[in-house]
């Protein structure tokens, strides 16, 4: 399956598109497993949405799902 | 026995040029830390309620605490505290570089400066020598230049200067205080109550060390606590990025202000304005204050286009809110000038670009034309009417007049329905963190001491995933997003932090972003004074000293009927990460005030005072 995943800031350079800017993953795949695929540092994941939701890792992804993973925010000064 | 204080408070009177060297009783610091905490404390024992802030009587409090004297990472910072002509109450700002270090140096942990001087003059304290110079050749000098000018004219480079530019002369009420020319106090306008003493600067320079309690174990820990802190911003790439690295994510979560906080979403304008982007388009670099294993501020360089050329300090991610995404204008470098121009002239960033914002709102809604602002177009996203308005205000000249007491006076001189539109807590603009997305910051503002800001509770960082208080049982999942279990327990104690930061005095990138958590900085503070503290003693420090300012919000006329939210922060957002939510307020409020210990008036109940040690 297939899933718009958003990467910011320090992440936009784990960004693995296909050309309709879609990134594919397996099938039950979770958020955890789609981090991982994109070499994505784990420690410093801290917020995730999927379609809006705010969720954690071990989410479940399904077709179509538009995932976003934020860089950790301090520095808010 | 030795503890990291000289006990010595320093006070000029600039009316009868007396200076004096007072005793600091080891009692109030072992109740009140040092910094914003002991200010407010003297402010409470000096000054009568309702003082206006150009009163001669007001006082300005330059304070260190305990991590001044030590090479503390983070250390480099020190508290200016007196009543605000923005809130009429108790303020408190911090800058860094070296002054706070170079007054502990001195052999002063504390400067209260009272009084006002005949005509302008600047201190210069060098040890035991306290001198009030003529400063009337400096009047009209930016704060780069007269850091120059006391420079040449002393022939001494090594000296520290804290002084303010033409706005503070001009007693404009968002005047900031700019250290060694790349550190700013630069909330609540404290450079206009030192324009208003006449007082130009103070230069500080020492040749002391204090006594510590344990000099062995500070100096492993300091170098134990260098190494991590500096490994950790190379990891989570802080140094790399400085603060407008945070820009995306926050636009991203509804955090960012758009549009003077009516729009929801822009991320193209936040990915133009933030790091990656900043960093290559304005050659950043990392400008570590003295000691500083982060180095979050930026020193940039523009080459062209000629007319935003410059070199020196960058703007930090609140700039960029207030005068890039607040304004729909996404150009770094036009950012940069304006920053650069507040910077000389000495404003705080963060007000001016709210006013701007303002003002570009009032444009729209046809309050203000070319007739005010003679011929300036303050349309959205037009680089020119802000760079044309920070001149302004900062010279206290044309339409930037009208912004001389503050947003709300110039509301209520544009048009009957603005001041309703002004996003503030008193009188204090908003900062580039939106409670509509992170709640916790609505408790916050509303109660803030000093007036609405993040920095003195940086509990949207939290929010965020930015950094986490697990000695207060604060960790990733103790609050989401919109749902109100937990939110005003995150605020009371990033309040106490911040309370607690500005006490010590530590720069809150320590702890949030450069992972120097409270624990180890109890162990530091414990091997300087020799007491044996607790992270639960210290952030109890940090909720007297929050007690003792709103003590003084209260006596100046504050309380629940203020606690409110500006009428923006009842809009809902259309689009984005916080489509169709609202702030629960009355219910944040509610635990917020029972954590507390707050009665209904907002007031500490006795019990409160009582297990705090606080007299009412």
């Amino acid at each position: 399956m297939r899933v718009k995943v958003k990467l910011l800031s320090v992440f936009a350079t784990h960004a693995r598109e296909d050309a309709e800017g879609l990134t594919a993953v397996p099938e039950g795949a979770t958020v955890r497993t789609l981090a991982e695929s994109l070499g994505l540092p784990l420690d410093l994941v801290r917020i995730i949405t999927v379609n809006g939701q705010q969720v954690g890792l071990e989410e479940p992804l399904s077709e179509g799902d538009t995932v976003y993973v934020f860089p950790p925010a301090f520095g808010g000064g | 026995m030795p503890n990291g204080y000289w006990q010595k408070l320093l006070r000029v009177d600039l009316s009868t040029g007396a200076r004096t060297v007072e005793p600091l009783a080891e009692a109030d610091l072992r109740r009140f830390i040092g910094g914003a905490g002991l200010g407010a404390e003297i402010l409470r024992r000096e000054l009568p309620p309702k003082l206006p802030a150009f009163d001669s009587q007001n006082r300005l409090i330059f304070a260190t605490g305990p991590f001044q004297g030590p090479a503390v990472p983070g250390g480099a910072k020190f508290s200016i505290v007196g009543i605000s002509p923005l809130s009429g109450t108790f303020a408190d700002t911090a800058a860094g570089a070296s002054w706070g270090i170079s007054l502990k140096e001195a052999g002063y942990d504390v400067l209260i400066v009272e009084g006002r001087s005949v005509h302008p003059v600047y201190l210069q304290i060098i040890d035991d020598t306290v001198e009030i110079r003529d400063a009337r050749h400096l009047m009209g000098r930016d704060t780069v230049e007269t850091v120059d000018a006391i420079h040449g004219e002393t022939g001494d480079s090594r000296l520290s200067v804290a002084c303010i530019g033409p706005a503070g002369e001009r007693q404009v009420a968002i005047a900031c205080v700019a250290v060694d020319k790349h550190s700013f106090g630069g909330r609540c306008g404290l450079g206009a109550v030192m324009g208003s003493k006449n007082l130009k600067a103070v230069a500080v320079r020492g040749t002391r060390k204090v006594p510590i309690a344990d000099p062995e174990r500070t100096r492993a820990l300091i170098k134990r606590f260098q190494t991590e802190a500096h490994q950790a911003v190379l990891h989570n790439h802080f140094r790399e990025n400085g603060t407008p690295g945070l820009c995306e994510t926050a636009e991203g979560l509804g955090d960012m202000p758009i549009r003077y906080w009516d729009a929801d979403v822009w991320p193209e304008g936040a990915k133009r304005l933030g790091a990656p982007n900043y960093t290559q388009v304005l050659q950043a670099k990392p400008l570590p204050c003295q000691y500083c294993p982060t180095g979050c501020h930026r020193r940039i360089q523009i080459s062209e286009p000629s007319e935003y050329a410059l070199a020196g300090p960058g703007p930090e991610y609140e700039t960029l809110g207030m005068m890039g995404t607040n304004t729909l204008i996404d150009d770094p470098k036009a950012v940069a000038k304006a920053n650069d121009i507040a910077n000389r002239l000495g404003i705080d960033t963060i007000s001016a670009g709210a006013m701007v914002g303002f003002a570009m709102q009032c444009w729209e809604k046809g309050w203000v034309t070319t007739r005010d602002t003679d011929g300036l177009e303050l349309t959205w996203g037009n680089p020119a009417a802000l760079i044309g308005l920070v001149d302004q205000i900062g010279r206290r000249e044309g339409f930037g007049a009208f912004f001389a007491e503050g947003t709300l006076g110039a509301a209520r001189r544009i048009h009957p329905d603005a001041a309703d539109t002004v996003v503030h807590n008193k009188g204090l603009d908003y900062p580039a963190h939106d409670p509509r997305a992170c709640i916790s910051l609505a408790p916050t503002y509303v109660t803030g001491t000093r007036g609405a800001c993040h920095f003195r509770g940086p509990c949207e960082d939290v929010e965020m995933g930015g950094f986490f208080l697990p000695e207060a049982g604060i960790t990733q999942g103790t609050v989401r997003f919109f749902e109100r279990a937990n939110q005003s327990y995150v605020a009371v104690k990033c309040q106490d932090l911040g309370a607690l930061t500005c006490s010590l005095v530590i720069c809150m990138f320590m702890i949030d972003g450069s992972e120097f958590s409270l624990t180890s900085q109890a162990e530091i503070f414990n091997a300087i004074t020799g007491w044996d503290w607790t992270v639960e003693t210290l952030l109890e420090a940090g909720e007297r000293a929050f007690t003792v300012q709103r003590l003084l919000n209260l006596r100046d006329g504050y309380g629940v009927e203020t606690d409110v939210l500006p009428k923006k922060m009842r809009q809902v957002a259309k689009e984005g990460f916080r489509a169709g939510k609202s702030i629960p307020f009355e219910e944040l409020m509610q635990d917020y005030y029972a954590l507390r210990g707050w009665d209904a008036s907002g007031a500490p109940t006795p019990a409160t005072l009582a297990r705090l040690g606080v007299t009412g």
